[in-house]
């Protein structure tokens, strides 16, 4: 039977508005809503021109509803800069994300949450408890994914081509879920991965709305976090110069604002001297990249999966199928993770596997 | 005019000596370090972008006024006199200005990074009695205060000693060796992480197939 609500979702992933939709498929505006609000059955014809200019199996117009996950969970740090159409598309896909999440976790055990209760809400004092939770000390955290994975957060990519879009998170059932946009730098994007655990420890039971401050209090979580007062302050010069910054960022793989940010925060630096910084990162382009960046972080659960899948002779085109989303958005979830680039890993430990084309 | 100044020897208070010595001028080496830690911290933010003079300016700006939050109380008050910036202690008697200098803590008497003019001179006239010989040719004042200076060089080396001013730079009839860099710039600016080094990522990501499926 047809769902209506999927054709909504397929229609806000593509970025388009009703009457987008209706002048690629030479529908009019008034058949797609009717169909989006499920007062219309669409005819075989209708339903395929639709999919062809959504580029959506049609299949996937069949399924079960898809879980609609409240804009009001959902923090977005540039709300104001982001359009309704790009807020609406890196929503939906989320709920493409649950599809393959619940399509993984029926055929495979993947790690349990274990995660602290806090009962803080000092997120510098959050950020301590939970590294101490987790036995962390004051060590920079190597692979930030690889940490929420293995604690059991559900970690898929977003590629909305869009600065304004950061990531988001929000539990489901006991499980944590982080969404990432991967158009940011990886140092970005390794900080959004902690802000987003910031909002699921600190604010996990305010409710879907988050208050005001919950923004700055993740932020500061994740500084904290990543960046540990006494580790940053063993490690840096006690007269930081804006190179010092720039060689030392990539121990706790942040970028230099951020870093910047956190030694005035733990008073390596004063307000005076964290102006002239930003005014001197800025000039050689730091605020919009890191010219001196770390490697990009990509999820090991679905890393693992895909070579399983692989050895069982499942390819990503036939878990896209199987799951009934479109090629590409399973990849623009999954990090963009070959299955070559897992067989290469993979040929490394086990001698006679070759990839065949 | 002797062509030569005749001095009394040179008095060195090695590092391990220097307490005392501090504690009887009212002073104390932390506090004189951590005005050498303003001075140095806030010249090192000097860019291409600056001034070419900027890096002195900012660290003797910043130097001095720390100098002045470390000292300034009961022993010792802010003095501005003849154009000298400094801390003034009136029941010992002494001064203390900052100065940035070429090198400090070394063989030689430290070089002020600029030519030192009449009121340099006049200042250091409270310290005349360690050059008996010293050709003055600014008038001399009465009750002139022992003036010391605290030498910072661009390295972090730092000492306060007790200079005259002879052709524009200095002779130190006394000085008090503090700090050297490596004393307390004790942090190396090299990029500290590698791969394999102390950070956290050996987290276990168990991942199996169900059976049932």
């Amino acid at each position: 039977m047809f769902n209506p609500n999927r054709l909504s979702l397929a229609r806000k992933r593509r970025r388009l508005t009703g009457k987008g939709l209706s002048e690629l498929c030479g529908l009019t505006p008034v058949t797609i809503s009717r169909l989006e609000k499920g007062l219309n059955e669409p005819e075989l014809e209708s339903l395929e021109r639709m999919a062809c200019a959504l580029r959506y199996p049609i299949d996937f117009f069949y399924g079960d509803d898809i879980e609609d996950i409240p804009a009001e969970a959902v923090s977005f740090r540039s709300l104001k800069k982001m359009s309704a159409k790009e807020r609406e598309a890196a929503i939906a896909a989320g709920g493409l994300g649950l599809l393959v999440s619940d399509w993984v976790g029926e055929r495979f055990n993947l790690p349990e949450v274990d995660f602290p209760v806090l009962d803080l809400s000092d997120p510098e004092a959050a950020a301590v408890a939970a590294r101490q939770y987790w036995g962390l000390g004051e060590k920079p955290i190597g692979n930030m994914i690889k940490l929420l994975e293995s604690k059991g957060v559900r970690v898929f990519s977003l590629a909305e081509q869009t600065k304004h879009v950061d990531a988001y998170s929000f539990w489901r059932d006991d499980v944590p879920f982080a969404f990432l946009n991967n158009f940011k730098t990886p140092e970005h994007s390794i900080f959004d991965c902690c802000h987003e655990l910031g909002h699921l420890l600190l604010h996990r039971h305010q409710g879907p709305k988050h208050h005001r401050g919950a923004e700055y209090e993740a932020n500061k979580f994740s500084s904290a976090f990543l960046m540990p007062r006494n580790d940053v302050i063993a490690h840096m010069p006690r007269f930081v110069t804006v190179d010092d910054i720039i060689k030392k960022k990539s121990r706790w793989r942040v970028s230099a604002m951020a870093l910047a940010y956190r030694l005035r925060d733990v008073d390596v630096i004063s307000d005076w001297q964290y102006r002239s910084i930003c005014i001197e990162l800025n000039r050689r382009d730091y605020r919009k990249s890191e010219p001196v960046g770390v490697e990009r972080e990509a999820s090991v659960i679905w890393k693992k999966v895909l070579s399983q899948l692989w050895l069982e002779r499942i390819t990503k085109e036939d878990l896209a199928s199987d799951i009934g989303i479109p090629f590409d958005e399973l990849e623009n979830l999954l990090f963009g993770i070959t299955q070559e680039e897992v067989l290469h890993s993979y040929s490394g430990s086990r001698r006679g596997l070759r990839l065949v084309s | 005019m002797p062509q030569h100044t005749q001095f009394v020897e040179q008095v060195i208070w090695q590092k391990e000596d220097a307490h005392a010595k501090l504690k009887d001028m009212d002073l104390e080496a932390g506090k004189l370090i951590r005005a050498a830690i303003a001075a140095i911290g806030q010249a090192n933010n000097v860019t291409r972008n600056f001034a070419t003079n900027a890096w002195g300016t900012f660290a003797y700006h910043y130097g001095l006024a720390e100098l002045r939050n470390q000292f300034v109380g009961p022993h010792w008050r802010i003095d501005r006199s003849e154009g000298i910036e400094s801390i003034v202690n009136d029941a010992k008697m002494l001064k203390v200005t900052f100065q940035n200098v070429d090198i400090a803590m070394g063989k030689d008497d430290p070089k002020p990074r600029s030519p030192k003019g009449a009121g340099a001179e006049r200042a250091c006239e409270g310290n005349l009695d360690l050059f008996p010989d010293y050709p003055v040719y600014v008038p001399v004042v009465a009750e002139k205060h022992e003036l010391w200076s605290l030498m910072v060089d661009d390295s972090g080396n730092i000492e306060l000693s007790r200079p005259v001013v002879l052709k524009g730079t200095f002779v130190c009839g006394e000085r008090v060796f503090i700090a050297d860099a490596d004393d307390w710039m004790d942090v190396d600016r090299t990029p500290s992480y590698d791969a394999g080094g102390d950070a956290a990522d050996d987290f276990e990501v168990e991942v199996s197939r169900k059976l049932s499926k």
